[in-house]
């Protein structure tokens, strides 16, 4: 046999050179991490060219309100999901909290407490969700979807299966109210947005998601107290369907067992479309905001030019491979490059 | 060395379902020592580890740290107690920032606004990494350090819980050479500093270059602990071999053959750098080393189940370069992977479908259907040759023994009529008596012409069933024993010593 030379030993690729810390490389990570922009503005900018009537003041002022609203359980939902794990049941969440608000009005008491009612509908949803997936130890998969059959029936029981009409000024002045000009929902979603961006990045909880979901072993022996990070996201997620159930039950002046059906998936739509990695450990704040954006956008646009709405709903599938195409290609990256090394 | 004893051990018996993987043992670690913890693989090594790191439970003995009971019931424990578990297995999070991890869950953070004080945990990460005299980016983000950063990142972390003691498991494992001294230049600060160091290595070099004293265990036993300065690599690896090699391997030499499968500077995976070997029809070459010296990437290079990098392979004087799985299998190669559960067994089918799985489109007959009949005669053939003792075809995989597993595994890789088996493992988790059948049958198949390539980290099988071995250390061949030059000695230096036997260095 042949003998063998000693290979020299490989000096490995030295550490990224010092990279200057802070600011100017978390500017360039953000952008980075928002590859939306550029197809954001070419879908507006064809629909400014192609759909009559988009480029009105009052029709942009619909998206941003439309985007506004759904952001909201997005940015639950990309915690949810840089931890790894996702949650269904949003969707029916926003038909019993819906309900629930609506109901209490119409039955003659305060708003407030129709409010609050609604949101702590949505935080039990949202707790139990939680527990059943930590403490039970079911799959997020199918303990969200169990869940999310269970809320949408007990709204149905809720409603007796028909519509609750209300007619509350206060409701409506948090779906189309406009202090200092700005509609109420954008007002919610900034400061929302800014509020998630701060828990994500800045704090030990919103760090602590990321380590959950970029390593749950690692989590575990590092002595992270992962069951009650988890039941907080999915709290978070129940009161985010609340907020977003009032708002679309205030919308319609009504709350119906049937709102909100199918919601889920816009809701995880726009947090994959905006970036953030469905395996966890990364997330985008404002990738989620651009895909709402990006998602309320298409959905417009294509009304205006009269398109049915059963085509809007494949332009957003295809949106929606489209982006996790882009996700994995991009993963698959570290095996090209070393296949690039082979000599 | 003063003999005070910093860390205590006494009579820790650790016991899982069947198995005893620590059996009453004892030992101490004194302060300021490096103390190296050494024995083959199944040694009980790992479970000790967590034992201390508060990831397994006694289910007898104790621990004094400082004269006091230390029972960590889960991770959070230990390093509150200033014990610091740095396991083979990075606990690291490859998408938060090196700060991130260094502090995590023991992030400073402002009281009201709950921000984390990014400044301070740079600054305190700074302060560590000077220490050791290394320069790393608080900010970087570990998936994007090479692996000796992300050691050194966890040796931080220790660090940063203010560590008494702390415990590499490995730490040498996916290191360069270069790196290697670096690490033990840190582990040498560690000790200046008043901390211990538990030293887990596979590689006799690293202890006795590093160690001041060094525990053997075995089997799950305590064997002795030894001062580096008094003792030999000889004796230590005495110690950690230290019994008969089992009467039970009977290898029936086979007549051999033409050369099945030739492998030429192979250069493949993470590992494998350089490995040239040959396998004849009629033997068992048996691939020797510690966990991770490249036979995994050369099994897999051989299966097309890793990325080859150079060197070429010829199967039956054929180029050979298989790029999939399934081509590997369909040029005649019967692959056996080392986890059964993962990757061998469909547990929820029978045995029947289990060993016939590969060669399903061979067994079709009318209108492209399977034929039942078709594979009940491959069923058969099998049975019987490979002596699988199960209530008939329809029996679930799972419902089998061991051994008998492994038996129905072997037939599906040999199912689809190949001349070479590529064995990882062969008899990880079965019984004694299975153990043997399987030998036998290796020895039968060899009989019938059938080449064998077989990684095995159990040295009294390499050892009894090779009729050649090959020794790998961190990817290339540095020894090539057989006849009287294979013994247990020579395998153990080999693999872990660097001295090289049968090959020009």
């Amino acid at each position: 046999m042949s003998a063998l030379q000693t290979e020299p030993v490989t000096t490995p690729p030295q550490a990224s050179p010092p990279v200057a810390p802070g600011r100017g490389r978390r500017l360039r990570s953000a952008l980075g991490t928002l590859p939306l922009l550029p197809p954001l503005i070419l879908v507006v900018v064809a629909f400014a060219v192609m759909a009559p009537n988009f480029l009105t003041s009052t029709n942009l002022g619909n998206v941003l309100v439309a985007a506004s609203i759904i952001v909201v359980p997005g940015l639950a939902m990309t915690l949810c999901i840089t931890m790894g794990e996702f949650d269904l049941s949003v969707g029916a969440t926003v038909a019993l909290t819906g309900a629930v608000t609506c109901t209490i009005i119409r039955d003659g008491h305060s708003t407030v407490a129709a409010l609050v009612a609604g949101l702590v509908v949505g935080l039990l949803v949202g707790v139990a969700n939680g527990l059943v997936v930590t403490k039970l130890g079911v799959t997020p998969f199918i303990a969200t979807l169990a869940s999310m059959v269970i809320v949408r029936g007990l709204a149905r029981v809720y409603t007796d299966s028909r519509d609750v009409i209300v007619n509350d000024s206060t409701l409506k002045f948090l779906a189309a109210g406009r202090p200092l000009g700005i509609p109420f929902p954008v007002i919610v979603a900034v400061v929302l947005t800014v509020l998630a961006m701060y828990v994500t990045y800045r704090t030990r909880f919103g760090r602590w998601v990321a380590a959950i979901g970029s390593n749950r072993d690692a989590a575990g022996l590092s002595g992270l107290p992962v069951d009650k990070v988890r039941i907080a996201v999915y709290a978070l997620i129940g009161v985010a369907g609340a907020i977003w159930g009032i708002v679309i039950s205030a919308q319609l002046q009504k709350g119906s067992g049937n709102l909100g059906l199918g919601f889920e998936l816009d809701a995880i739509a726009i947090v994959v479309i905006g970036g953030t990695s469905l395996l966890g450990g990364r997330a985008s704040i404002l990738g989620t905001v651009l895909g709402a954006l990006l998602i309320e956008v298409i959905r417009n646009g294509l009304n205006l030019m009269n398109v049915p709405p059963a085509y809007q709903r494949i332009s957003i599938g295809l949106l929606l491979v489209a982006a996790l195409a882009v996700q994995a290609i991009r993963r698959r990256v570290p095996l090209e490059a070393l296949d690039d090394n082979k000599n | 060395m003063s003999d005070s004893v910093l860390l205590g051990l006494d009579g820790l018996t650790v016991e899982f379902p069947g198995v005893r993987a620590l059996d009453d043992v004892s030992f101490s670690v004194r302060p300021g020592e490096v103390h190296a913890l050494v024995g083959e693989n199944g040694a009980g090594k790992s479970t000790l580890l967590k034992v201390l790191g508060g990831v397994n439970t006694p289910t007898r003995g104790t621990v004094e740290l400082d004269g006091k009971p230390y029972r960590p019931s889960r991770p959070r424990d230990a390093q509150d107690a200033g014990i610091a578990v740095i396991y083979q297995e990075f606990t690291l999070f490859p998408d938060l920032t090196v700060a991130e991890n260094v502090f995590v869950g023991r992030e400073p953070h402002h009281q009201v606004t709950r921000a984390i004080d990014y400044a301070t945990m740079r600054a305190e990460c700074r302060k560590i990494f000077s220490q050791l005299d290394v320069v790393i980016d608080p900010d970087a983000r570990v998936g994007d350090l090479s692996v000796s950063e992300q050691q050194l990142v966890e040796i931080a972390k220790s660090l940063s819980v203010d560590g008494r003691v702390i415990i590499m498991d490995e730490p040498t494992a996916a290191l360069a050479s270069s790196e290697v001294a670096r690490l033990l230049e840190v582990v040498r600060k560690l000790r200046s500093e008043g901390r211990s160091v538990i030293y887990v290595s596979h590689h006799l070099e690293e202890v006795f270059a590093v160690a001041d004293r060094a525990t053997v265990l075995r089997d799950g036993r305590y064997v002795t602990t030894l001062d580096i300065a008094e003792t030999t690599e000889d004796e230590l690896v005495r110690r950690m071999v230290g019994r008969d090699v089992e009467s039970v391997f009977h290898r029936e030499r086979a007549e051999v053959g033409e050369i099945v499968l030739s492998v030429e500077s192979l250069r493949a995976g993470r590992v494998l750098k350089d490995v040239s070997l040959e396998v004849r029809a009629g033997e068992v070459v048996g691939i020797g080393g510690v966990a991770g010296a490249g036979q995994v990437d050369l099994t897999q290079a051989v299966f097309g189940a890793t990325v080859v990098r150079g060197g070429t392979m010829t199967l039956n004087g054929a180029p050979f370069a298989p790029s999939t799985p399934a081509e590997a299998v369909h040029a005649g190669v019967g692959f056996l992977h080392e986890d059964r559960k993962q990757a061998g067994a469909f547990p929820d089918l029978s045995v029947e479908h289990n060993l016939t799985v590969t060669v399903l489109d061979r067994l079709r007959g009318a209108g492209r259907l399977l034929s039942g009949r078709k594979q009940r005669a491959v069923w058969r053939t099998y049975r019987e040759r490979m002596q699988i003792k199960a209530s008939g075809p329809g029996q679930l995989i799972s419902n089998l023994s061991g051994g008998n597993q492994q038996k129905v595994l072997l037939g599906r890789a040999l199912a689809p009529g190949g001349h070479l088996l590529v064995l990882n493992e062969p008899t990880r988790g079965v019984d004694i008596g299975a153990k043997s059948e399987i030998h036998q049958l290796v020895n039968e198949l060899t009989a019938q012409g059938v080449a064998v390539l077989m990684v095995s980290s159990d040295l009294p099988e390499l050892l009894g069933m090779s009729d050649r071995i090959v020794v790998l250390s961190q990817g290339v061949v540095v020894g090539r024993l057989s006849g009287e030059e294979a013994t247990e000695e020579n395998v153990i230096a080999c693999a872990t010593t660097g001295r090289r036997i049968g090959v020009a260095a």
